[in-house]
């Protein structure tokens, strides 16, 4: 289980985080909702134990994350970034295969680890293709294939920060099918996501955040309604209960 | 092409261009007859072997120093040249030359090599003080710094020129274009202290390079203790860097052009391009101090001349084939 309590960060001057205290709890899929600039990806950064808050603690499973040695860190925490600066011709398999850096692998146990994560996101035709080469939905794929290759047996944690911005609609659906069994096994999950209907698929329970405050926590039902959404966003959400779950549209004004 | 065949391929041209290197020049050296007691002999002994290492050495380490900074700055146009490491040394070394006039050959001839090296330590470490900001290094401000300090230290030397005797002049100007001339077997040794971790160190490197390439953020999240990596990285390159413009002067573009060559051999992975970047950049400086002393036989032109005449063009074709990747984009 991750715990964060009492968050706080400030730079120049200005609020990113204020007191925010969370609970990923294991085998749970929590999504973090929230406008631009609401600290989403400060918070991941603070959860993941890269960055240091201000005030606040990180802990897995009691122990505080930031001062865990970064080999192990690696192999209980895996996390997707927005930011990919991979800018050298490497091979889509090379990429993946950097996912097993923490798992210390031998060389065929990589390759196995790696042909089942391509296999996974349906990635083996290119996986001998030049990363650079590919579209921006390609190397998405490829990148949260890493992750996910990153993900091996002792991972308690996964963190994904917008993982399906730039994927079509067939594997946004994979994505979340992936996510939904690396969370069966027992792993945290934390997510960012901006659509509203992935969010309702995807959460077991949902974070509302705005301005660095938390501004709601809980079950879909009970978070994600017109009145909460619309006051966050600054827009008309319409929400729409269907047999395959609610359906979020949204429209101008407030 | 098997990276068997690229490894085997590479020491065999090794070979040839080292034994090629033994054998041309001003006296012709037979090699059978290097251990009579003939002036062919003593060119071969105290003239061409030290010189010959000296250049193995030189564009071993400036090659794979050239490697591991573009991957340390993820940024396949970065040479230590950039980051300041060569102008900072030779600005040192320059400087004490000037200053001290003849007493710089006082301690064996060490003071030039101390200085230099000095002055390459002192810049690089120089540099990542300046480049460290709120979020951790930042390779941006360190390449702007770089640039800076680049820009100082060569006016620094211009400067120099004119407080230079006659003497010292020729000496600095032949210096600061590059030179393999005059190498001795003490020189061997002073570099062989810098290259002997370096060559050691660096390769073993390589996956966690590969971890950098993809992000300073997401190496560490795959477990690689970023700023401690950084820093031996900073600290092998500058030493590298910093004893070959010690004893050679500035030889532009082999850190730049060799790890472009091997890349298209063998692609951008660290545990191969390091080990490769070394072989073919001993290659390559042997092949240019050969035809450095062939051109205008019986004197010789500065080897940094041959480089910088080869590699700025590729230089330029490598600029203009990235504009048109990006046009494409």
């Amino acid at each position: 289980m991750l715990t964060a309590t009492g968050l706080c960060l400030k730079r120049n001057g200005q609020t990113l985080l204020d007191d925010i205290s969370v609970e990923l709890p294991p085998g749970e899929i929590t999504v973090l909702l929230g406008p631009n600039g609401a600290g989403k990806s400060t918070l991941l950064g603070m959860l993941c134990g890269l960055n240091r808050a201000d005030s606040g603690r990180v802990c897995l499973a009691g122990v505080e994350l930031s001062g865990m040695e970064p080999q192990l860190r690696a192999r209980y925490l895996a996390m997707y970034t927005q930011q990919q600066p991979l800018n050298f011709p490497f091979r889509v398999e090379e990429v993946v295969a950097l996912g097993c850096y923490p798992l210390l692998l031998d060389r065929s146990a990589t390759a196995v680890r790696v042909s089942a994560c391509l296999q996974q996101f349906q990635l083996e035709s290119l996986a001998q293709r030049d990363y650079t080469s590919l579209s921006g939905g390609e190397q998405q794929r490829v990148q949260v294939a890493r992750v996910l290759a990153q993900a091996g047996p002792d991972c308690q944690v996964l963190l994904l920060d917008e993982p399906v911005s730039e994927m079509d609609l067939r594997y946004q659906q994979l994505l979340l099918q992936q996510i939904r069994m690396v969370a069966a096994a027992g792993v945290s999950v934390c997510c960012v996501l901006h659509d509203l209907n992935l969010a309702a698929q995807l959460a077991d329970r949902v974070v509302l955040l705005q301005q660095g405050r938390m501004a709601a926590v809980g079950p879909v039902d009970s978070v994600m309604t017109e009145r909460q959404l619309s006051d966050l966003y600054q827009v008309t959400v319409r929400k729409t209960d269907t047999l395959s779950g609610p359906v979020f549209i949204s429209q101008p004004g407030p | 092409m098997s990276h068997r065949t690229i490894v085997i391929g590479l020491w065999f041209l090794l070979l040839i261009s080292a034994l090629f290197s033994l054998m041309t020049g001003p006296v012709a050296v037979d090699l059978s007859g290097v251990f009579d007691d003939s002036v062919a002999s003593q060119v071969f002994w105290q003239l061409r072997l030290p010189r010959l290492l000296l250049t193995l050495l030189a564009g071993a380490l400036l090659a794979i120093t050239g490697a591991a900074a573009q991957s340390l700055f993820r940024n396949p146009l970065a040479d230590p040249g950039l980051i300041g490491i060569s102008a900072g040394a030779a600005l040192s070394a320059g400087g004490m030359m000037v200053l001290l006039g003849s007493s710089v050959y006082l301690l064996g001839g060490l003071m030039l090599p101390l200085a230099a090296f000095a002055g390459g330590v002192l810049t690089t470490l120089l540099v990542a003080r300046l480049s460290v900001t709120l979020q951790g290094v930042s390779v941006t401000n360190m390449l702007l710094c770089g640039i800076a300090i680049n820009a100082i230290a060569l006016a620094g030397l211009g400067g120099l020129k004119y407080l230079a005797g006659d003497q010292q002049l020729r000496q600095l100007s032949f210096w600061l274009l590059g030179s393999l001339n005059h190498s001795r077997w003490q020189d061997l040794l002073v570099l062989l202290v810098a290259a002997v971790p370096v060559l050691w160190l660096l390769p073993r490197y390589g996956q966690k390079l590969n971890l950098l390439l993809l992000g300073e953020q997401q190496a560490g999240l795959l477990g690689l203790n970023v700023v401690r990596c950084k820093r031996l990285m900073i600290l092998l390159i500058a030493l590298g860097v910093g004893a070959v413009v010690a004893l050679t002067g500035i030889i532009g573009f082999v850190g730049l052009v060799v790890p472009h060559l091997v890349r298209l051999l063998t692609g951008p992975d660290n545990r191969r391009l390091l080990p490769l970047s070394a072989l073919l950049g001993a290659v390559l400086l042997t092949v240019a101090d050969s035809v450095s002393r062939l051109l205008v036989s019986p004197a010789e032109l500065p080897v940094g001349i041959v480089t910088a005449l080869v590699g700025g063009p590729f230089f330029l074709l490598l600029l203009t084939r990235r504009k048109r990747e990006l046009s494409i984009c």
